[in-house]
């Protein structure tokens, strides 16, 4: 049975790569033939002889010929998975075509599970996805008459459609900032030039995703409807905040508040806080003498400024950010306000991550690790209470190094 | 929603797990080194294997021996609630040797029962005690150090220096000891006579022998009997000073219980009782400037000898141990600073001792 279908099939290898239908309509200048690059996986598991492999790929390569005068098959000839879908739309760029389609079988030869799905590069939407179990009842026969139907149906109902659409090239205006960066109009970014502007061809009539991007400010995002008469799109941006003020407890213990200038709004700022020991909520038994309940009281404070940047958009709920900057611990006592003398000041890193729907307020959770500069590491090592845990911390010949210094808090950006 | 609780129990777990830590800090030893900076250091000591729980609940410090101050040896004094405890420290060798030990409140902070000063001529530590429940318990013991363990001896060395008082002795209430030359300690006791309001002064120079006897000593009854009627009645113990330089100024610091506070007192040879209102707090040495210095809330108060504040600075840990004439003949004024650093989850507890050193003319520097 098997060879009978590979004879059969292999009659209708005389078919070029690219096949068309030979339709009666033919198609009109206007009309645009869309490239539909095909991308043949065997999942993996699935159990098809060589032969059998051969038949399924050439039976489809028939079949998707005579689906629609308006698509023309481009093969992707290594037939091996490709790892994902943005890969496929790189690649079907790359071999110029303006769509995809890609067809993966798992099973075997009497039950086949089919996946297709289909992207349009130009319409920028997934065309179509699904997943069905196909059994085989006849072998080749069934290859020849309807086992491929609903993957054919599928590409001739939307690619008609879309070519039906009559897209014609065009070209899309942003009116932005300077400086600008533009993504959703094309494989690359856009950047605004000194006048604001940015252009890009594109089919229109087109509904783009476009999100721009400028340091300052605001990000926008949207979709935007695009047509011969209507190709211009402004993006009006928000500075972004320029200060922030935040509260916190350094440790779940100590409160603090800090300070932010942003001398790049929402991007990169210059902080400066304080931290004070005088009064602090103590979840734990700390292990030193003389300390129980829940308050606890130490004449320590810490100030500290510091730079930092944030590492992505404004706009996003999760925010990373790092910084450095240093720190200069106080001692207030009744009969003493100035410097401790033991361990004055170090430097001081900031990893956060801050967490909101409201991009103006935003809780964060801050991995602050200090590096305390002393000339006497005896005496911070002496400065633990008895039975106090030192992880976290390490000692070295000029300093201390505590690296798991936390702070949980909240933000408001102004 | 997903994401936010994610985040939140993450956030939470992680603080949970790793927060809750509190930062290397100890204000006694921070406010020290404070004061310590500006101090010229003498001698290190240590480290000292020893067990910090033996110390727990004690205020506890380090004497060096008077005339040897470098010599990494002396005592710990720990004051508790219930005792105090004498140990003799071989800084060298690293650890202690004997102990004495003397039963009764020694740590109260308001109401301090004993009076500690390294002799001259030795390795000498005088102790007035003062028992708060029974006056009559007053000793002023000699504790030296006779290798290897510490003893005290002469258990009671007033009946050695006291005279008899026309007006009758009811007790001694205060010792003062000022060092007079390379030999010789001045001994100035305060008395109290059986006829109310009547108080007495003696002064005695002491010599003080290699075995930790007495030599040669000359007594000097400043002041037989006089009457200060205006002075408080005292309880068990007041801390007494003595100028031995004209015009013998006296001062008397006694604890007032009805507010909690202790009064200043001075008169000189004109026998006229002076309170001194500006002094909060106790008198705890008299400098052979005239200062005073009171040493209360992790700090040194300075006085002029009229009682007037003049600065303070902070001492924290610091303790000032006792004012001495070094080789050169400069008085100087000795601290010292006991810290640990603790075994954690392994090794031992190690004390370790720094003391200091300043001229008593360059004490205006610490302001």
């Amino acid at each position: 049975m098997v060879r009978k279908a590979l004879a059969a099939a292999c009659l209708l290898l005389f078919l070029s790569p690219v096949l068309r239908l030979s339709s009666e309509e033919p198609v009109t200048p206007e009309e645009r033939m869309r490239r539909l690059l095909l991308f043949f996986e065997l999942a993996p598991g699935s159990n098809f002889s060589q032969e059998e492999q051969l038949l399924l790929y050439e039976s489809l390569l028939v079949r998707l010929g005579s689906a629609s005068r308006r698509v023309a098959i481009k093969e992707y000839p290594p037939r091996a998975p490709t790892a994902s879908d943005a890969q496929r739309t790189a690649l079907a760029r790359t071999l110029g075509a303006d769509s995809w389609l890609g067809v993966s079988l798992a099973g075997n030869w009497r039950s086949v599970v089919l996946r297709a799905g289909s992207y349009d590069l130009i319409g920028q939407a997934t065309a179509f996805s699904f997943e069905l179990r196909k059994p085989m009842r006849r072998g080749a026969v069934d290859l020849e008459r309807d086992f491929w139907d609903e993957v054919t149906a599928a590409v001739a109902e939307y690619y008609s459609e879309a070519a039906a659409n009559r897209t014609v090239p065009g070209e899309v205006v942003f009116q932005a900032r300077p400086g600008t960066r533009i993504l959703g109009a094309g494989p690359e970014a856009l950047r605004a030039d000194s006048d604001g502007v940015a252009r890009a061809e594109v089919q229109v009539p087109v509904t783009l995703s476009v999100r721009a991007t400028r340091p300052g400010f605001f990000p926008v995002e949207g979709k935007y409807f695009l047509s011969r008469a209507q190709n211009t799109v402004p993006l009006d941006m928000n500075r972004g905040a320029r200060f922030a003020f935040d509260v916190y407890l350094n440790n779940l213990i100590f409160p603090g508040f800090q300070f932010s200038y942003f001398l790049i709004p929402g991007l990169l700022y210059a902080r400066t806080g304080f931290t004070t020991n005088l009064v602090g909520l103590l979840f734990s038994d700390s292990g030193s003498e003389g300390e129980s309940g829940l308050l606890i009281s130490r004449p320590l404070n810490q100030l500290d400024l510091g730079l930092g940047v944030y590492l992505n958009d404004e706009d996003r709920d999760l925010r990373a950010y790092a910084g450095l900057g240093a720190f200069a611990r106080l001692l207030s006592t009744l009969s003493y306000f100035g410097l401790e003398p033991i361990a004055p000041w170090g430097l001081q890193a900031s990893l956060g991550i801050e967490y909101s729907r409201h991009p103006r307020r935003r809780f964060y959770l801050e991995l602050a690790p200090m590096l305390l500069f002393t000339s006497r590491p005896d005496l911070v090592f002496a400065s633990f209470a008895p039975d106090y845990s030192l992880v976290g911390y390490t000692f070295l010949p000029w300093g201390v190094f505590e690296f798991l210094n936390l702070r949980l808090g909240f933000r408001w950006e102004i | 929603m997903k994401r936010l609780i994610a985040f939140g129990g993450a956030a939470m777990l992680g603080v949970l797990f790793l927060g809750c830590r509190l930062p290397p800090f100890d204000e006694g030893l921070s406010l020290a080194m404070i004061t310590a900076a500006k101090l010229e250091p003498v001698v290190k000591i240590g480290p000292i294997q020893a067990w910090h729980g033996d110390f727990e609940g004690t205020d506890s410090y380090f004497l060096p021996f008077k005339d040897t101050p470098a010599s990494r040896n002396g005592f710990v004094l720990s004051a508790s609630a219930y005792y105090l405890r004498v140990r003799y420290l071989d800084g060298n060798g690293g650890s202690f040797l004997g102990e004495v030990r003397f039963e009764g409140p020694a740590a109260d902070p308001n109401r301090k029962t004993y009076t500690a000063v390294p002799l001259k001529g030795g390795e000498y530590l005088s102790l007035a005690l003062f028992d708060p429940t029974n006056s009559a318990n007053n000793s002023l013991v000699l504790v030296y150090v006779s290798p290897p363990n510490v003893t005290n001896t002469v258990a009671n060395l007033y009946g050695t220096f006291i005279p008899d008082f026309s007006s009758g002795l009811d007790r001694i209430a205060g010792v003062h000891l000022s060092p007079i030359d390379a030999t010789t300690e001045r001994f100035s006791f305060f008395a109290v006579l059986n006829t109310a309001g009547h108080f007495g002064e003696v002064e005695a120079d002491v010599v003080l022998t290699n075995d930790g006897g007495i030599g040669t000593i000359s007594l000097d009854p400043l002041r037989q009997d006089m009457a200060l009627p205006s002075l408080p009645k005292l309880g068990s113990g007041a801390f007494y000073y003595h100028r031995p330089v004209t015009p013998n100024t006296s001062y008397l610091s006694c604890y007032d219980a009805s507010t909690g506070d202790f009064r200043n007192f001075a008169w000189d040879d004109t026998l006229r009782l002076r309170e001194m209102t500006g002094m909060k707090g106790r008198i705890d040495a008299l400098l052979s400037s005239g200062e005073l210095l009171s040493l209360a809330h992790g700090s040194c108060y300075v006085y002029d000898a009229g009682g007037g504040f003049k600065y303070s600075f902070p001492m924290g840990g610091l303790h000032f141990c006792f004012e001495g004439y070094d080789a050169a003949g400069v008085a100087r004024l000795y601290f010292s600073l006991l810290y640990w650093i603790y075994g954690y989850q392994s090794g031992s507890d190690k004390l370790y001792i720094d003391i200091y050193s300043l001229p008593t003319a360059e004490l205006g520097t610490l302001n």
